[in-house]
């Protein structure tokens, strides 16, 4: 049989026909089969088993979620049975027009063994010995919570509710109670807080883009049925999105009914390029920008270029745009044909040799993206994740204009792929009366030297600089403190000094390599255990609502967040304003009142509504975004200081002058690309050659469902390596290898594979600190090896750039 | 229940999630290193450096979900010598544990590494095509499971007349050894069976 | 460990082997022997021999996961060759207790024959489908007639080296080295021309886990294997160069053949088992 290759349309099966007559007659054979004669009852007894298990009358479904932050949040059956979890499934409401069902991946059906993990947070403990040494003893509630309530009530009358800070957080993201906002909540009864703004993921990206189009945005993936190309640069949902209900299947289902060819620009042959790429572009990591720029100069050489866009909806792609007081040779266009500042034109020739992508391939690419029409560029988190990685974001969001793709279907904007839901109310978290804002990424430097923290020089926002540091710092949802923020050897040193950062209270349900910092260590619930409202993630193109009671009682002595806030409101003396009188269960309630009122077709009775728990809406076509100032610009300008697309951003220009970087860092006003340290071209490769970066990988979402054995069966964490390097280390697949830098070394073992480009390699982030005797990791923890340096212009997390060696261990 | 119960594997949209070997783990309650459902990745291609220091390559990969064929031909159900592997009433390849003795023979002789040794019980186990959920009107775990649809179920007629008989796709085994219940739409980068272009590359997750 | 794969089913089949190797060569010399001493020596070797085999089988239950269900493992004579092999080692078992039962006696039984027969028979129909089990249409290094060859030589090796020691202190120890000495050659010749047949061919539609180590692994040990039954078959020869009776060093000779021999087999047999690999997913 010839194979086509060609992608076919998916007949729905037949689904046989279940008649109730076929059901008992079969009931009916297994009451007869005892009879028979030792085959035979055997094969009965196995029967008799089988439906046991299967789901017999005793068992209970739940509906619950899985809440962890890759975006999706799907939803799950939860099964009980004598009051114990036997079973989950997914979503079963069907597949059809206007309906989707969001089937849960590898990592929501593992739920049942992280409810019953054996590093379960147990009981309320203390910390005795030092910071970090994991040495906890354990005590009850009430002295728990006294302790908690009389420190923040200290530090907050001594340093003032600046030094009170929430670390950032996101392993619960759907819920509406047992989130991020009890503790915001209650915070913000007692004076605020010091928040945050950015996040480990996005931090580059969402700063940089309101440079270029005021405001972040993107086409929905369901979008790309009507593109001609699909590029996707450092972008691998398939992956990292593998939900049945969203991008996954959106991206699956685009391919099929759509003509797109696809393009995936990465340093791995990621499972998005396994899956759908006609073509892999494998560029260095931290080298977009240089490939976007290369990819503009053909544009512009060979008239690709839709000039009367730009002229209409952009600023500062020629001299005709720029802004008023800028001197001539700063355009973007200048930049790319090397007639501005720094004389270098950015042929494809000078790209090559730094993305390691061949001349002829950067053409042939040009050339593709510029007659399709349209083309929908797209970026991941990836390139944005890198030492002045704004830079790399923007220069791809600039291909997008260029080809003026901008604001139509098909094409898009060059952001990450957006979403559609609805923004179902939260449990209500209060006003802040504190302003000062810091970086998600600098609550280190606000511990260990706070007073040099400026707005010009590490992004305070609302204030000159800071006065005093985080005194008090509250972890929950969290695994940032150690594990997921850079440079867990500087990071550890700066905890362990207890007149710094004076308490740290860690809410966990398992012994993360955070909780091991807590001073107080509280045990807190999984969904099974939770009772809450849930509702969609960013990363589909559906809305749900869904009402979860509680499967199973909270093990050991496991308490909501709510409940925990609950307690420290009471002996803070605002349990009134915070509660409003209201339990945990009478919240989920009046939020979903506050959800029949954005939409009422939502069953009046709140039983009736718990009864079929899953309410879905969908939008029915795709989303454009900023069509409305594709259609009419003047109308609906953009919220940028011209109302246009500033490919040069005279305010980046303004900034750059300003605000005070280290060596090395640089604010442009155009999308360049800039070197920087730890790059390709960082003479450091020398001692240290090989690129790092920290995928992100099915084995985990973040750090979350960490070493839960089926899934640690079925994807382990691996070193991804060339076989090329591989085999110049004398290296192996499977073998146990040291990673190593100057900031700290890991152990952990290889995948030798040619989907990843020789020169680099990828530590999938997430895996959770254990160091040895020595101070080694050896769990292959990627922070260990990453450099703690905020980023210029967001002033976030450059964790994708790195450089190691490897060797056998 | 179908007459001929048969998997279709649809690996043009198989993103090699995984997640039909874990929610098989979860419904049936495996211990670790017991796979009723195994997802391997089947990889190859080069790279080449040119003088300018950039590369060139043909890498390629997908991905092949398999558990057990429900055979016409069932190699185990010949070689078991307790007959503990047999075909049942539903047209179920399954494992009778009053007869296996754990010999592992069964084990030897499947091509697709459908029998499963349980240490645990000492037996022989393997995917049952989720009988139990069938009877019941229910789907087998893995079809209901996988998030890209690429797990479907059917009559084996049925399924032969959209899709055409077993293919001898890499790294399938010939299609002629057992006579698989199986059918299938291959990957977009499938390779001929016994193809050396690439390798099954991740034997420590199967 | 290499060595040690599959131990159970290295020293079941191997032992099993000796000891239907030892009953049939000496059926073979007491067809010549006359003298009642040497006669009851050879005789007093099939109990000897039938415990071995007892000691075998109960090996092989070290392979089974529920050993309990062993009684079921005769039920698919109709298509499986283990479940006649099982069948045969059944068979087998009862007319070798019946043999052994019989020689424990000093005086020679009427049925004897019939008995020692009927285990040489079944004893290498036994071998044979002990040899077909193997023959699996997944594992190309199996599916060859490399279990046949090895298996029966093996058979024919320790069942000549045994008997040797048995007849090498008594006076006719000469006359039976010829018949030993051709049966040991046999045995080498099959066991030589197994062993290239033994090195795996690693092909690309090979499921990576079942492919335990490099050929050159299996066949340096293969190597190694036919230098020591070799040695032993070697030493057996020089036994009978040489006029035993006046070398009290040789006494020992033909049990240190006997050793090298089983050494060298079991290392083959080890082998045998660490060469399988299996094609397919």
């Amino acid at each position: 049989m010839e194979l086509t290759g060609k992608m076919t349309q998916l007949p729905d099966m037949p689904c046989p026909d279940w008649s109730r007559r076929e059901f008992l007659k079969w009931s009916a054979a297994l009451g007869g089969l005892a009879a028979l004669d030792s085959g035979g009852l055997s094969l009965g007894l196995r029967l008799a088993e089988a439906a046991e298990k299967a789901g017999t009358a005793d068992e209970v479904m739940t509906w619950a979620c899985c809440v962890v932050n890759c975006g999706s949040l799907c939803p799950l059956r939860l099964f009980t049975k004598d009051g114990r979890l036997v079973r989950v499934e997914p979503d079963n409401t069907g597949d059809g027009p206007g309906q989707r069902e969001i089937r849960a991946c590898l990592r929501g059906r593992s739920v049942r063994q992280l409810t019953y993990s054996p590093d379960r947070v147990k009981y309320p403990m203390k910390r005795i010995g030092k910071r970090g040494e994991g040495k906890f003893q354990r005590i009850s509630w009430d002295e728990a919570l006294d302790t908690i309530a009389k420190e923040l009530r200290r530090i907050i009358d001594t340093y003032g509710n600046e030094a009170v800070y929430r670390q950032y957080g996101s392993g619960t993201t759907s819920a509406s109670i047992n989130r991020r906002n009890e503790f915001y909540r209650l915070i913000n009864l007692l004076g605020g807080y010091m928040d945050q703004y950015g996040t480990y993921s996005s931090a580059q990206i969402s700063a940089a883009t309101p440079y270029t189009y005021g405001q972040r945005g993107a086409n929905t993936v369901s979008d790309m049925v009507n593109s001609r190309l699909v590029v996707l640069f450092g972008n691998n949902p398939i992956e990292t999105r593998a939900s049945g209900g969203g991008i996954s299947y959106d991206l699956m289902e685009a391919r099929r009914k759509g003509k797109a060819r696809f393009i995936i620009i990465d340093p791995r042959y990621s499972d998005t390029a396994a899956l759908v790429a006609d073509e892999w572009v494998p560029i260095r990591p931290g080298t977009d920008a240089a490939l976007a720029s290369a990819i503009a100069h053909v544009l512009i050489t060979e008239d690709l270029v839709d000039q009367p866009f730009l002229d209409k909806y952009c600023v500062g792609y020629d001299e005709s745009t720029m802004p008023e007081d800028i001197p001539p040779g700063n355009s973007y266009k200048d930049y790319i044909l090397g007639t501005g500042s720094d004389g270098l034109a950015k042929t494809p020739a000078w790209a090559a040799p730094i993305t390691g992508y061949p001349a002829d391939g950067i053409v042939r690419l040009a050339r593709e993206i510029g007659m399709a029409k349209p083309c929908f560029i797209v970026q991941g988190l990836g390139p944005q994740r890198h030492a002045c990685g704004e830079q790399s974001a923007r220069a791809i969001l600039t291909l997008a204009s260029l080809t003026g793709n901008v604001g139509i279907n098909g094409g898009n904007t060059g952001d990450q792929e957006g979403s559609w839901g609805i923004q179902f109310p939260k449990l209500p978290t209060g006003k802040n009366p504190v302003k000062t804002l810091i970086s998600f990424y600098t609550w280190d430097r606000a511990i260990a030297d706070p007073k040099s923290m400026t707005a010009l020089n590490a992004g305070v926002r609302n204030k000159d600089k800071l006065d005093v540091g985080i005194k008090f710092m509250w972890n929950s949802c969290s695994n940032a403190t150690i594990n997921q923020h850079s440079d867990i050897n500087a990071t550890k040193k700066i905890l362990e000094d207890e007149k710094a950062c004076e308490m740290i209270v860690v809410v966990e349900t398992r012994m993360t390599p955070t909780a091991m910092f807590a001073d107080i260590l509280l045990p807190s619930t999984t969904p099974a255990e939770d009772e809450d409202i849930y509702r969609q993630g960013s990363a589909m193109e559906i809305g749900y609502l869904l009402i979860s009671p509680r499967a199973i009682k909270p093990l050991f002595e496991a308490r909501t967040q709510y409940d925990i806030c609950t307690d420290l409101a009471k002996r803070l003396g605002v349990l009134e304003q915070y509660t409003e009188g209201r339990t945990q269960a009478d919240w989920v309630r009046y939020l979903y009142e506050q959800a029949r009122k954005m939409k009422p077709e939502l069953p009046e009775d709140f039983n009736e509504a718990t009864k079929i728990g899953l309410f879905k809406w969908m939008p029915g076509k795709p989303k454009v975004a900023l069509k409305a100032f594709r259609d009419d610009p003047v109308a609906n300008p953009l919220k940028t200081p011209s109302g246009k697309i500033e490919i040069f951003s005279k305010r980046l220009w303004d900034m750059s002058k300003t605000w005070e970087l280290p060596e090395g860092d640089v604010l442009k006003a155009l999308p360049e690309y800039v070197t920087t340290w730890e790059c390709y071209e960082d003479p450091l490769r020398k001692k240290l050659p090989l690129q790092l970066i920290g995928h992100h990988y099915k084995g985990r979402v973040h750090s979350s469902y960490c070493d839960l054995p089926w899934l640690v069966s079925v994807a382990p964490q691996r070193l991804w390596i060339n076989p090329v390097d591989a085999q110049a280390r004398g290296l192996n697949h499977g073998d146990q290898v040291k990673v190593f830098n100057d900031r700290g070394a890991t152990l952990v073992k290889i995948k030798v594979t040619p989907r990843i480009m020789p020169g680099v390699v990828s530590l999938p982030q997430g895996a959770w600190y254990k160091p040895n005797a020595q101070g080694v990791d050896t769990e292959g923890s990627v922070n260990i090896l990453t450099r703690t340096h905020l980023s210029p212009l967001a002033k976030g997390n450059p964790q994708h750039t790195n450089l190691v060696e490897v060797v056998k261990a | 229940m179908l007459k001929q119960p048969a998997f279709f594997i649809d690996m043009s949209s198989c993103s090699g999630c995984k997640t039909c070997m874990v929610s098989c783990m979860d419904k049936n309650d495996l211990p670790i290193g017991v796979k009723w459902r195994r997802v391997t990745e089947f990889t190859g291609g080069e790279w080449m450096q040119r003088p300018d220091g950039t590369f060139g390559q043909n890498v390629f990969a997908y991905y092949v979900s398999m558990s057990c064929n429900h055979c016409d031909d069932p190699i185990c159900v010949k070689v078991c010598p307790t007959t503990a592997m047999h075909r049942n009433e539903h047209n179920i390849v399954t494992v009778d544990h009053n007869k296996c003795v754990g010999c592992r023979y069964c084990e030897m002789n499947c091509p697709y590494s459908a029998p499963q040794f349980n240490a645990e019980l000492g037996k022989m186990t393997k995917c049952d095509f989720c009988y139990d959920k069938q009877l019941k009107g229910e789907t087998p775990t893995c079809v209901a499971a996988c998030p890209m649809r690429a797990i479907k179920f059917g009559e084996f007629e049925e399924l032969k007349k959209m899709y055409g008989e077993s293919q001898y796709i890499a790294p399938l085994p010939n299609p002629a050894l057992t006579k698989p219940r199986l059918t299938m739409i291959p990957s977009r980068n499938a390779k001929p069976g016994g193809s050396t272009e690439g390798m099954q590359s991740n034997p420590e997750e199967v | 460990m290499p060595l040690l794969h599959e131990w159970s089913l290295v020293l079941f089949t191997a032992l099993a082997q000796v000891a239907v190797g030892i009953v049939l060569v000496g059926e073979c010399l007491l067809h010549a022997a006359q003298d009642a001493a040497v006669r009851t020596n050879i005789r007093r070797q099939s109990p000897i021999a039938f415990a071995l085999f007892v000691v075998a089988v109960l090996i092989s239950l070290g392979h089974t996961g529920s050993p309990l269900n062993s009684f079921n493992t005769i039920r698919n004579i109709g298509s499986s060759w283990l479940s006649r092999e099982i069948g045969m080692l059944c068979l087998t078992g009862i007319v070798f207790l019946w043999l052994a039962f019989m020689r424990m006696k000093e005086q020679e039984q009427a049925q004897e024959k019939t008995a020692a027969g009927l285990v040489v028979v079944f004893g290498v129909l036994l071998v044979v489908t002990m040899s077909q089990v193997y023959r699996l249409p997944v594992a190309p290094v199996w599916d060859s007639c490399v279990s046949f060859l090895a298996f029966f030589g093996t058979m024919f090796i320790t069942g000549a080296l045994w008997q040797a020691v048995v007849v090498s202190k008594s006076e006719d120890g000469e006359k039976f080295g010829t018949l030993l000495l051709v049966m040991a050659f046999v045995g080498l010749i099959l066991a030589a021309a197994s062993a290239p047949l033994g090195v795996p061919v690693v092909s690309a539609d090979m499921k990576p886990a079942t492919v335990l180590g490099p050929a050159s692994f299996v066949a340096s040990k293969l190597a190694l294997r036919m230098v020591l039954t070799g040695l032993g078959v070697g030493i057996l020869a020089l036994t009978l160069v040489r006029a035993t009776q006046n070398c009290r060093k040789c006494a020992y000779a033909p049990l240190l053949a006997f050793i090298l021999a089983l050494t060298g087999e079991l290392l083959g047999r080890s082998m045998f088992y660490f060469a399988y690999a299996r094609i397919g997913m």
